[in-house]
């Protein structure tokens, strides 16, 4: 079984808009702007893959090439084995565009009018159309509010539709362009559940979505690709990518308290180490301290006996993981 | 077919969700032809030279002159402005990312326009008669018909590169401009082109436009065969043979360019 998505060595520059001045004294000089330089990535068959990037990182372009609005200048950019460039209308088949931006819908239709349109220009003949149609609203948990003009739904309802839009032809592969931007946290976050159970989990389909949200891309990607001026940076699964930047030395340490002892007793008994640097927190029984050992072997072991001595019961230690902003900002240099 | 019925369906149910631009729709045809009856009243009972061959009576020939013109010039900018709405309303992205190509999304999208211009031909045809008592005296259908489909074909062809120039420099298209002006200035809409100075009417001859309503104006208003207007035929059918399949070349050319340069769906 080939890869759903397979790029290779993709490069992209935009044409920079010339000022009056260029086009008298410089008319045949065109200025470019890199977009995307040389990435290669390859996506499986029924992957959640993540795009992660700040703004200009060139994510958009690159879901852009994928779903045929944008010619490639360099590289070969294959989707469900076709190319994008010499076979785009079976890539338009094989996939689904998420266009999140809500202007992309007529207003005063209703969703389900929406919906009827965009079934006809996906090749869904007119007897086929109103069960799809109904099996996608069921899908994206739409069917009491189909019959509601457009502009009266709400932000969630909106993304809802879009993908409902991008499902009618039943792709296999899903293109997501920062599906939960416009989102309240508790809206994004159904997206998120939607996306990773519903679409990925139970219905098999292949996802790859762009976001900035860190948080967004650890939480539901199984692979993420870290873009940054249009290069690929890392591109791997999340725990493995924070994995690429080097532990500091802190260690957590969970304990249980003492019979009556509480927070301050570990605070006292902390201030008296030297190489012990707590940041201590408690949730429910158990305390929680982070701690800095100048010495990382010896130092380790020394603070857990010291601990038990004093009659702590030390539940683990850990070293702290770092998170994926740290490996993010790392990896961008921001 | 079924996405021209798409389309259709589209449009009509949003012009019908617009209650009062639809009545001003209506108002809109009826207030030009007010304006150029009283006009007509002017000169009603002088015999202009320049008139006779459609019939003699000016408010006839400034009817059919708005009415067709009206029609003719949809052909040129429905297939721009449909593209230039898209872009700018947000829905281009999401028609080009359904399995239509764009060619196919722009000739099921002008559809509507093309019928709602027809329906206001015979708007205005009606007020003419019902409210202005204007009479076509054995009028030739069949010649205005035919004379009607070349011209749309041949300002398709010039619509289609006029919507090139909008996906490619988006504004400040250069055919719109210079084509609608002259024809509205030199294509006999409002006076016969035989009144302007011999050069202007040399400049005129190169206007499809002119063509169009000397043929239309001699079939309606003045009952000429077939054969009485083949000239017309002729240089409609050279210009339509020439122009759509251009048309047609330099969309490819500009769709290419846009997805090249990343600016398809900008605006």
């Amino acid at each position: 079984m080939g890869p759903a998505i397979e790029i290779s060595g993709l490069s992209k520059k935009y044409p920079l808009v010339k000022r009056y001045r260029d086009l008298i004294f410089h008319p045949f000089l065109q200025e470019k702007m890199v977009a995307l330089e040389d990435v290669s990535l390859s996506i499986g068959k029924g992957e959640l893959f993540g795009l992660l990037g700040p703004n200009g990182a060139g994510k958009t372009t690159l879901l852009k090439i994928l779903a045929t609005l944008v010619l490639p200048d360099k590289g070969r950019v294959m989707v469900n084995g076709y190319d994008v460039e010499k076979r785009p209308a079976q890539v338009r088949r094989s996939m689904g565009f998420v266009v999140s931006e809500e202007r992309s819908f007529y207003w005063r239709l209703t969703g389900r009018q929406n919906l009827d349109f965009f079934s006809s220009l996906n090749n869904i003949g007119r007897r086929m159309a109103p069960e799809r149609i109904e099996t996608v609203l069921g899908i994206t948990g739409l069917s009491r509010d189909a019959d509601r003009m457009f502009k009266d739904y709400s932000a969630g309802m909106k993304q809802r539709l879009a993908i409902a839009r991008s499902l009618l032809p039943d792709p296999e592969i899903l293109l997501m362009d920062e599906p939960t931007r416009s989102l309240d946290p508790s809206a994004a976050r159904n997206m998120r559940d939607f996306v990773r159970e519903e679409l990925v989990a139970r219905r098999g389909k292949t996802v790859c979505l762009s976001t900035h949200n860190l948080h967004e891309a650890e939480e539901i990607c199984s692979r993420i690709a870290i873009l940054h001026r249009g290069k690929i940076l890392a591109c791997d699964k999340p725990c493995r990518i924070k994995a690429l930047i080097p532990s500091d030395g802190r260690i957590e340490i969970r304990l249980l308290k003492k019979g009556t002892g509480d927070i301050n007793d570990v605070k006292d008994f902390c201030a008296g180490k030297g190489d012990v640097k707590p940041e201590i927190s408690e949730n429910g029984r158990e305390i929680r301290v982070l701690a800095e050992p100048a010495n990382k072997g010896e130092g380790i072991s020394l603070i857990v006996r010291d601990f038990s001595a004093a009659g702590y019961h030390v539940v683990s230690c850990t070293p702290v993981e770092k998170t994926l902003e740290e490996a993010f900002d790392m990896l961008t240099g921001e | 077919m079924d996405k021209m019925a798409a389309f259709l369906k589209r449009d009509l149910r949003e012009m019908l969700s617009y209650k009062l631009a639809f009545i001003g729709e209506i108002a809109g045809i009826i207030f030009p032809l007010l304006t150029f009856f009283f006009v007509s009243r002017l000169i009603e009972g002088k015999s202009i030279e320049q008139l006779v061959p459609y019939g003699g009576s000016y408010f006839p020939f400034v009817l059919v002159g708005i009415a067709f013109s009206s029609y003719l010039m949809i052909s040129l900018y429905s297939f721009a402005s449909i593209i230039s709405t898209a872009q700018t309303s947000g829905t281009l992205e999401a028609l080009l990312s359904t399995q239509t190509d764009l060619p196919a999304i722009l000739l099921s999208a002008s559809v509507f326009p093309f019928i709602r211009g027809a329906v206001n031909v015979l708007l205005y045809l009606a007020a003419g008669v019902i409210f202005f008592k204007v009479k076509f005296v054995n009028p030739n259908i069949a010649g205005t018909l035919i004379i009607t489909l070349l011209t749309v074909l041949c300002f398709a062809g010039m619509g289609i590169i006029s919507a090139s120039f909008t996906l490619v420099f988006k504004k400040g298209d250069p055919v719109m401009w210079l084509f609608s002006s002259l024809s509205g200035l030199l294509g006999g809409v409002v006076y016969p082109v035989s009144i302007m100075p011999v050069w202007l009417q040399d400049v005129s001859r190169w206007i499809p436009l002119t063509h169009s309503l000397e043929g239309i104006r001699k079939s309606l208003l003045a009952g000429s065969p077939v054969s009485g207007i083949s000239d017309e035929i002729r240089i409609l059918a050279f210009l339509s043979a020439l122009l759509l399949p251009l048309g047609f070349l330099l969309f490819s050319l500009a769709v290419r360019k846009a997805k090249k340069d990343g600016t398809l769906t900008q605006f």
